[in-house]
């Protein structure tokens, strides 16, 4: 661990977003003196993502409202924001980074937060990118809200990838009045992500509010028709559709850590107080891989909560603070007046709850247990059950299963935890 | 402009002026310690919540019915409890006194 620090050190961060930016505020807050800088390869003041594919997609908002921190907060906080430059090269031995201008800048701390790129499938014909969308930054959905002003008339969409992204768009989508075509590979929604009842409340949701929900529908071409495109499914399915917005997942950005020999599995690999393998180069966000004591598991997380809280343990470290990752993961979806709340990690769960609240169909939860503990929730329209279950989590306590199961009993931490 | 009184959890004062935005973007666009505001305030996180102080209860009233949810089993609710980010600015609400809940 760090402690010594002074003005004239240097903590470098690797990428301006969730994690990048938090990390740098954290930094101050935990007493860093010396200089902080972020360098950003895009050109906007950092912003948020989640409302990308929610509020800010279908509503008329200025790209101000996205922003984490406004521009005179940097200046106040004397961070030195870097936009529209990228980091090419790491050196370690030197402990230093390229920009793509060609300049050298040293650094006493490095903290790589370069996140992930929207994965792209290997669909023959999906480089047509006046018409095919990826989900990833300003960029995209600025693209995407401008081509659909472009049509007089309701246009078609047609969505690959029944994931949270992919849903969320479907979702905005709509409320534009947009025709929509979900098309999903496996034979739920969600697979990757949750359990068949909440799968089936997302496909009904989706379906009811007209969205074409297709599974086990495997893209295989993609072909330019016209003004039009026609995609090909594996079974000899055919859509044609004006354009396409693809969900299937993401790439995390790690080449440079790779090309400077930091160990890298799914992500790049960091201990619990995210530093690699080299000690003072630390990595936060969706790059980066850790090891969860509290759920046994190596886990690569994609949320706002583990970009926000990562950056605050890099910070701490780098300033002496003893501070280790030991997370309760969190996640949250919107989609039309659904809100999905997720605590905690289902992975390896031994049996499950569903709990449907009597009088109000749309509010479901599903507790998830290995043997007595438990271990996550996914809480629909059930803000209740999301706030308890993070605190039963936290503590270690017993769900009493039998009243958890039981939608007849209040739900109450009186009745749902067992006391000792 | 509305000028909003945050009061941290280790007894800081901070008084800030704002005319548009939440309660919440005020305070994390000011560093306010212990308004975090995760979600970027759409009632999914409860890293803004924060107890008005008593006698200006009336000024901002009762929590919506999701933040309500949100905020009857938190380990830090009072009667008091509000999440800052469904509270806008608004000259109605100037001179408000608000504690930060979270350190
Ligand atoms: C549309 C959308 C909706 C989402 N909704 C939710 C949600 O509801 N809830 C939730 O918890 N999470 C959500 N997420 C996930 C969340 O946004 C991510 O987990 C979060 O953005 C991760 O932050 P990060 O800083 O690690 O990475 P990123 O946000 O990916 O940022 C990495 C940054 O690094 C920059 N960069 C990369 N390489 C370089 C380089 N060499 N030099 C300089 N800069 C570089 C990139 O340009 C980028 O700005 C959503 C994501 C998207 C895309
Ligand atoms: S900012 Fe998340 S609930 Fe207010």
């Amino acid at each position: 661990m760090s402690g010594m620090q002074s003005e004239d050190q240097r903590c470098v961060i690797i990428g301006g977003s969730h994690a990048g930016v938090s990390a740098a505020f954290a930094l101050r807050k935990y007493g860093w003196k010396g200089e902080i800088h972020i360098y950003e390869k895009t050109t906007y003041l950092p912003y948020q993502r989640p409302p990308l594919s929610k509020t800010f997609f279908y509503e008329e908002q200025h790209v101000d409202l996205l922003k984490l921190k406004s521009a005179d907060n940097y200046v106040e906080q004397n961070i030195q924001l870097f936009l529209h430059t990228a980091i090419t090269a790491i050196d370690r031995d030197s402990a230093c980074v390229t920009t793509d201008r060609g300049n050298s800048v040293a650094y006493d701390y490095l903290i790589y937060a370069c996140g992930a790129r929207a994965l792209v499938p290997s669909i023959n014909g999906i480089n047509h990118p006046s018409a095919i969308f990826c989900v990833r930054d300003l960029n995209d959905i600025l693209r995407i809200k401008e081509k659909l002003k472009t049509y007089r008339t309701s246009p078609q969409a047609l969505i690959i990838g029944g994931g949270y992204i992919g849903l969320e768009i479907a979702s905005s989508l709509r409320k534009m009045d947009v025709n929509v075509v979900l098309l999903e590979r496996e034979n739920r929604l969600l697979k990757r992500v949750t359990v068949k009842e909440v799968s089936s409340y997302f496909d009904q949701l989706h379906s009811k509010n007209k969205v074409r929900v297709i599974k086990q529908k495997n893209v295989t071409h993609i072909e330019k028709a016209g003004k039009e495109l026609n995609v090909f499914c594996e079974d000899g399915m055919t859509f044609t559709t004006d354009i396409i917005i693809v969900g299937v997942g993401i790439q995390r950005n790690t080449s440079l850590a790779k090309d400077a020999g930091l160990t890298i599995k799914k992500g790049i690999v960091v201990n619990q107080y995210c530093q690699t393998n080299d000690p003072s180069i630390y990595a936060i966000g969706d790059c980066a891989m850790h090891d969860n004591k509290k759920y046994k598991l190596q886990l690569s997380l994609e949320s706002i909560q583990n970009a926000n809280d990562q950056a605050k343990v890099a910070a701490a470290t780098i300033c002496g603070h003893e501070m280790a990752y030991d997370p309760i993961p969190w996640f949250w979806s919107d989609q039309y007046d659904t809100k999905l709340q997720t605590v905690g990690i289902s992975t390896g769960y031994t049996d499950k709850i569903v709990r449907q609240e009597i009088g109000q169909s749309n509010s479901l939860s599903i507790w998830y247990f290995r043997d007595e503990k438990l271990l996550a929730v996914d809480a629909i329209n059930h803000p209740k059950a999301y706030v308890l279950a993070t605190r039963i989590i936290k503590k270690d306590q017993l769900v009493n299963k039998e009243n958890c199961a039981n939608p007849e009993i209040e739900f109450s931490p009186l009745h749902m935890i067992v006391s000792v | 402009m509305a000028k909003i009184t945050f009061i941290t959890t280790d007894g800081n004062e901070h008084v800030l002026e704002g005319s548009s935005g939440s309660l919440m973007e005020l305070a994390t666009d000011n560093n306010i310690h212990g308004i975090d505001g995760d979600c970027g305030g759409v009632c999914s996180c409860a890293t803004c919540h924060v107890h008005v102080q008593a006698d200006h209860w009336d000024k901002v009233g009762p929590p919506n019915q999701i933040e309500a949810d949100m905020l009857e089993f938190d380990d830090k609710v009072t009667e008091y409890s509000r999440l800052a980010c469904q509270i806008d600015l608004s000259q109605e609400i100037d001179g408000l006194v608000i504690h930060v809940a979270n350190d």
